[in-house]
């Protein structure tokens, strides 16, 4: 009896769910943005608490590297082009054959001269210092 | 000559004549020696032309009893001419003349029975223009005496002395000069008709001829006589002549010289002694020449023919004894056994000898025979050196025995013809520049045929000849020609010595050793000695067989073993054009070794044919074909047994190298169509069926190559190129082959190729390092190669999967192996596949690929690559056919694990026609969407297509949103997950009957998510019109990934 009334009640939730949803999504707050001075990438960053490294010339070129894995700079094969618009910075992965295309996308929520903290599209943040 | 001779003595004769009249005036009319000479002074102006002195005449009867004689003392006659030496002609300090007193008082003839004369010296001159100083007789005219003159009919000389008697005659116009001193002769003897008795001693301590070249004024003849004896006696009658004479000198000198002043002939010989002696007629005289030469030497046209050891000996220098009859009308003798003994050497001749005249030359028709054997040593060591240069540096002995005939003229451009039986025995040759050995136990019988004459050829037959050296039996029969030029053998050779006795003949440079070893030899040889003697072997001809038994010889590092082998030799090569001899070699087997690098090769009816180089002067380049039957060979722990083998080609030493390749520089055509091969490194044996390939030094043919290798069976065919050069490290092994196969074990050909050119050493010290487990075991791609395959399987294994009909291209390239767009169906599906493999350590390895899978079965693409179930977890909701397209690399640890920090994908997935699994999942999600009648009539759940975009970066699984059409609901999704299990994935309605649009967060652990309402982001995702900036974005990055995984689909 209890299940019954408990799904019951779901089902009267979800149905109110459904009707109102427009108006929950209408309800999502928006998202704000920060306009990114590219200049303030430009530099090696590591991720707080790895060794994941991610370098940003001012060419639009950079690679990311592990050194928890042996990789370096000079060996790793994760070299990128990368574009900012506004906040959302892109990286163009194309891999050693050139045969893939493989976009990551951040949205820098805070950056300094010493800290950058990013978010992806599904809300998973990480937090970056620049090393030298 | 004569000219002048003649008038001497016609104006002795008269001188004489005059004495004569003087004696008998002297006798008659004057009577005491003062008047004598004063008549004679008187008178001596009317008959003699020049200044005359008589200082005493006086007759004499008891010194010349029982004649009558005149004897004058101290004459001189003077008369002086240009040019001459003396202005005295003579000067006679005792002259007598004996006459018949009987004669002249029965019938007043005058005859001159005794002449006696004693100390006197003459000079006779003849001058350039004629003149002479002893043309002092007015009434004496050389010519009309010439012509007229005439020996008596009788001679009655009961005694003629002439004693210490100087004379010099000097004639300028034929430049002859000659002299006598202290001339002692006696001479008795009579003429009487034709009958002739004679009793002559002749003696003279010096007697010096010379002739002057008038023209250059060079001495052209000079000859010395010292101590001259001769002593001859005999008579003729009846044209019978009985006769003896001697001839004693101590000293005789000549020498010649031709008009350039070079010496033609000097000779210098000491007591000669000599005697003849005959009787009969003159057509039929029998008689014997006993002549002795003590010592001399003899040198003619420059060469020395008494030389020191001749000279040296303490034998007389030559004897002959020559019995011999003479027809002296026709200058021809027959000897009979006369012997001819020069030094030790004596020699018998018999025959006939015809000599000179001015119709006829010299001829001889003679049979010569040695006295016995002759020792060749001393033989040789008399022959003027001239004459033995060509034994230079030869030890040569023996005994020769010589029976020989000389048939033929001699003269100035004829030499007799001569044909020799000679017989050798006990003879010993030793000359190191022309063979190194010591042969002895020479025993030969050789003809010769000897024709020196200018155009003549001389040759030799060797009936038999054998001779040992070392424990080398050899025996010998052929032909010598030429044998005074350039001599050309032809000879056949047969014998039997252990092969280490022809390691002498070996040149230093050939690495030939010899264990032991023995051949019976059956050659034949065609050479000039001056081929011989330069090595040109290539201009020699030689043919045989060589039977060897237990050969164990050693060349360079090889060795060789073989119970026996009949060896065909022929010189020059006929079969190897190019070379200079062929040989072939057959045996029931042959073993063959290489100690240093570990080969061992038995080899079963070998048949080998071999064209070899001039070994003598150059390094070893051969020619072969070997052919040989069941062989077994190991090189280390190699092993390789084979039915048959073909093997054509050739090979070149070069010493200075140590590897096999390098050092013999094989060019070899090989085909074998039954061989295993058996590996340490390999498990199994690689089988070939069939093996064609040609291989030189910078390229390989490999015409085709069956090969049964473990599970594996394949054909190759095609090229590799730097063999050598890539076993010494200096290029690149470069190969272009097909390899086509009915099945391939992938996963155990790489176990077999891996690390193939890296350093066993370098790779352990890395794992080492690395820290890599024992039991991973990567593959390794073999390095500082560049070799592609061009494959074509129709079944093979791969990574645990089949794969059918693979056909593409697999390149190992310096480290990296690179599979290139190859194609094959697995499981219903075709599939391209193209990767990237490198290992530069053993715990850094490098993977990249891009796969296309077509028309795929989704549940079979899950089964064959799981790793897609983990990228893209919810396909596995989804039947039907796909097409999908990955890209990714990563580095990998040893055990090909990939390191999640370097790890790149992406992948697309579009289908058409699906079914939904229906699972808890799809059933919670439809149930919080509120699905109704999405299931079709038999309850599946259909989805009219799928277009699926998505990335991997690292752990993270990026699913760019896709639209999902289920009956009347559209659905779009998003979202990612970790490798680790975390997702967050995001699912709208997009269409439903109610309009409603609903979102649904899928969080938490992939395993048991927590779902949830959420936000609606694309919600018009598809409608162009009303799209929104995060759709449009999302389109482009689908876009961008998808046109790149497309991009390399055939």
């Amino acid at each position: 009896m209890s299940s019954t009334s408990n799904s019951t009640m779901k089902h009267r939730r979800l149905l109110l769910a459904l009707l109102l949803s427009p108006l929950f999504a209408a309800c999502f707050p928006e998202e704000t943005h920060i306009d990114v001075d590219p200049a303030m990438l430009h530099g090696k960053w590591l991720k707080v608490g790895t060794q994941e490294y991610w370098r940003y010339y001012d060419s639009g070129s950079g690679a990311t590297w592990d050194e928890s894995e042996g990789k370096t700079e000079e060996t790793t094969n994760l070299t990128y082009t990368w574009q900012l618009d506004r906040d959302e910075l892109t990286h163009w992965f194309r891999g050693e054959q050139d045969n893939q295309m493989v976009p990551k996308v951040y949205t820098i929520k805070e950056i300094t001269s010493n800290s950058m903290k990013w978010k992806d599209a599904y809300g998973t943040t990480s937090t970056y210092s620049k090393v030298n | 000559m004569k000219k002048g001779w003649k008038i001497a003595l016609i104006s002795l004769g008269s001188l004489l004549g005059l004495v004569v009249v003087v004696v008998a005036v002297a006798m008659y009319l004057v009577f005491t020696p003062s008047r004598l000479t004063k008549i004679v002074n008187r008178l001596a102006s009317d008959y003699i032309a020049c200044e005359t002195h008589f200082d005493r005449v006086d007759l004499t009867l008891l010194s010349t009893f029982p004649d009558a004689g005149l004897k004058v003392e101290n004459v001189y006659l003077v008369n002086p001419t240009p040019g001459a030496p003396s202005d005295t002609l003579a000067r006679i300090a005792s002259l007598t003349v004996g006459l018949d007193v009987k004669a002249f008082l029965s019938d007043r003839s005058i005859k001159v029975h005794q002449v006696l004369l004693d100390d006197a010296d003459a000079t006779l001159f003849i001058a350039r223009d004629g003149s002479t100083n002893f043309d002092i007789f007015p009434s004496s005219d050389t010519t009309a005496t010439d012509s007229t003159s005439s020996l008596p009919e009788h001679i009655d000389i009961e005694k003629v002395k002439v004693s210490a008697l100087n004379a010099r005659y000097l004639d300028q116009r034929s430049g002859l000069d000659a002299t006598v001193q202290d001339l002692g002769l006696t001479l008795k003897g009579s003429l009487r008709n034709n009958d002739i008795d004679a009793d002559l001693t002749l003696g003279s301590q010096h007697i010096a001829l010379a002739m002057v070249d008038t023209a250059t004024g060079r001495h052209t003849l000079g000859a010395l006589i010292r101590g001259l004896e001769l002593d001859a006696k005999g008579g003729m009658r009846d044209e019978s002549l009985d006769a003896k004479a001697s001839l004693g000198t101590r000293h005789l000198a000549v020498r010649m010289t031709d008009t350039a002043g070079r010496t033609t002939l000097d000779a210098d010989l000491a007591d000669l002694a000599a005697s003849l002696k005959g009787d009969g007629s003159t057509s039929l005289l029998s008689g014997l020449l006993d002549l002795t030469l003590g010592s001399g030497t003899l040198q003619a046209a420059g060469i020395d023919m008494v030389n020191a050891t001749l000279r040296e000996s303490k034998r007389d220098l030559l004897k002959a004894k020559v019995p011999f009859i003479a027809d002296l009308g026709r200058m021809q003798l027959a000897l009979n056994t006369a012997s001819l003994q020069l030094d030790q050497f004596a020699l018998t001749a018999d025959g006939d000898v015809q000599l000179p005249s001015d119709s006829v030359a010299t001829a001889l028709d003679l049979t010569l025979a040695t006295d016995g054997a002759w020792p060749v040593k001393p033989l040789l060591a008399i022959v003027p050196a001239a004459y033995t240069k060509p034994l230079a540096g030869m030890d040569l002995d023996g005994k020769a025995k010589l029976e020989a005939t000389v048939q033929g003229s001699l003269s100035d451009t004829t030499i007799p013809l001569v044909d020799a039986h000679i017989t050798l025995a006990d003879g010993r040759y030793h000359q190191p520049s022309m063979l190194p050995y010591k042969v002895s136990r020479i025993n030969g019988d050789l003809t010769a045929h000897l024709d020196l004459g200018p155009q003549g050829k001389s040759h030799a037959v060797i009936n038999n000849l054998t001779a040992r050296t070392l424990d080398t039996k050899l025996s010998l029969r052929g032909r010598a020609d030429d044998l005074t030029g350039d001599m050309h053998i032809n000879a056949d050779i047969t014998g039997a010595l252990p092969l280490k006795d022809a390691l002498p003949m070996v040149p230093d440079t050939m690495p030939l050793s010899i264990a032991k070893g023995a051949a019976d030899l059956d050659l034949h040889v065609d050479f000039r000695m001056s081929q011989l003697q330069k090595m040109a072997l290539e201009k020699m001809v030689a043919s045989g067989t060589v039977k060897v038994r237990d050969l164990d010889l050693t060349f360079d590092t090889l060795r060789a073993l073989a119970p026996s082998l009949d060896l065909s030799l022929q010189l020059p090569a006929k079969l190897h054009k190019s070379k200079l001899a062929d040989a072939r070699i057959k045996g029931s087997s042959l073993r063959v070794e290489m100690p240093n690098k570990g080969l061992v090769a038995t080899v079963d009816k070998p048949n080998i044919s071999l064209g070899v180089n001039n070994m003598m002067r150059e390094q070893l380049a051969a020619a072969f074909v070997v052919m040989v039957g069941e062989t077994e060979a190991n090189l280390d722990s190699t092993m390789v047994s084979l039915d048959e083998l073909s093997l054509k080609g050739t090979i070149r030493l070069d010493s200075t190298q140590t590897d096999p390749l390098k050092r013999f520089n094989p060019v070899a055509d090989l085909t074998t169509h039954s061989a295993v091969l058996y590996m340490p490194q390999l498990p199994d044996a690689v089988r070939l069926s069939q093996l064609s390939a040609k291989y030189d030094r910078a390229h390989t043919d490999i015409r085709k190559v069956q090969v049964k290798l473990g599970h594996s069976d394949f054909e190759l065919y095609g090229t590799i190129d730097n063999l050598e050069d890539w076993l010494d490290n200096k290029a690149m092994l470069r190969g272009d082959l097909n390899f086509t196969s009915n099945y391939a074990d992938v996963d155990q050909l790489m176990d077999l190729f891996s690390g193939l050119g890296s350093d066993p050493d370098t790779l352990e010290l890395q794992r080492q390092q690395s820290k890599v487990p024992s039991e991973a075991n990567p593959f390794i791609v073999p390095k500082n190669v560049d070799v592609t395959l061009h494959t074509h399987i129709k079944r093979s294994v791969a990574f645990g999967n089949d794969l059918n009909d693979v056909a593409g291209s697999l390149t190992v390239k310096d480290g990296v192996a690179i599979l290139d767009q190859i194609g094959f169906v697995c499981k219903a599906a075709t599939m391209q596949l193209t990767a990237l493999y490198r290992s530069p350590k053993p715990d850094d390895l490098f993977a990249a690929i891009d796969f296309h899978l077509l028309d795929i079965q989704i549940d079979e693409l899950l089964d064959m690559i799981p790793v897609v179930d983990t990228l893209v977890p919810m396909l596995a909701a989804f039947d039907g056919n796909a097409n999908f397209h990955l890209a990714g690399e990563s580095y990998l640890f040893a055990d090909y694990k990939p390191k999640m920090s370097t790890l790149l994908g992406s992948a697309a997935i579009s289908g058409q026609d699906l079914v939904l699994m229906d699972n808890s999942s799809i059933a919670s999600i439809a149930k919080l969407m509120r699905f109704k009648k999405w299931k079709e009539k038999d309850d599946k759940i259909r989805i009219d297509s799928l277009s699926v975009e998505m990335t991997c970066f690292r752990k993270e699984i990026e699913v760019f949103p896709f639209l999902i059409n289920i009956g009347s609901y559209a659905i779009c999704a998003s979202g990612k997950h970790t490798l680790d299990n975390t997702c967050a994935y995001h699912l709208e309605l997009l269409k439903n009957p109610l309009l409603a649009k609903v979102g649904v967060d899928i969080k938490g652990n992939l395993s048991s998510p927590k779902i949830s309402l959420g936000p609606v982001i694309y919600g018009d995702f598809y409608k162009p019109e009303k799209k929104g900036a995060a759709s449009k974005k999302a389109l482009e990055l689908k876009a961008a990934i998808r046109q790149a995984l497309e991009k390399n689909v055939r």
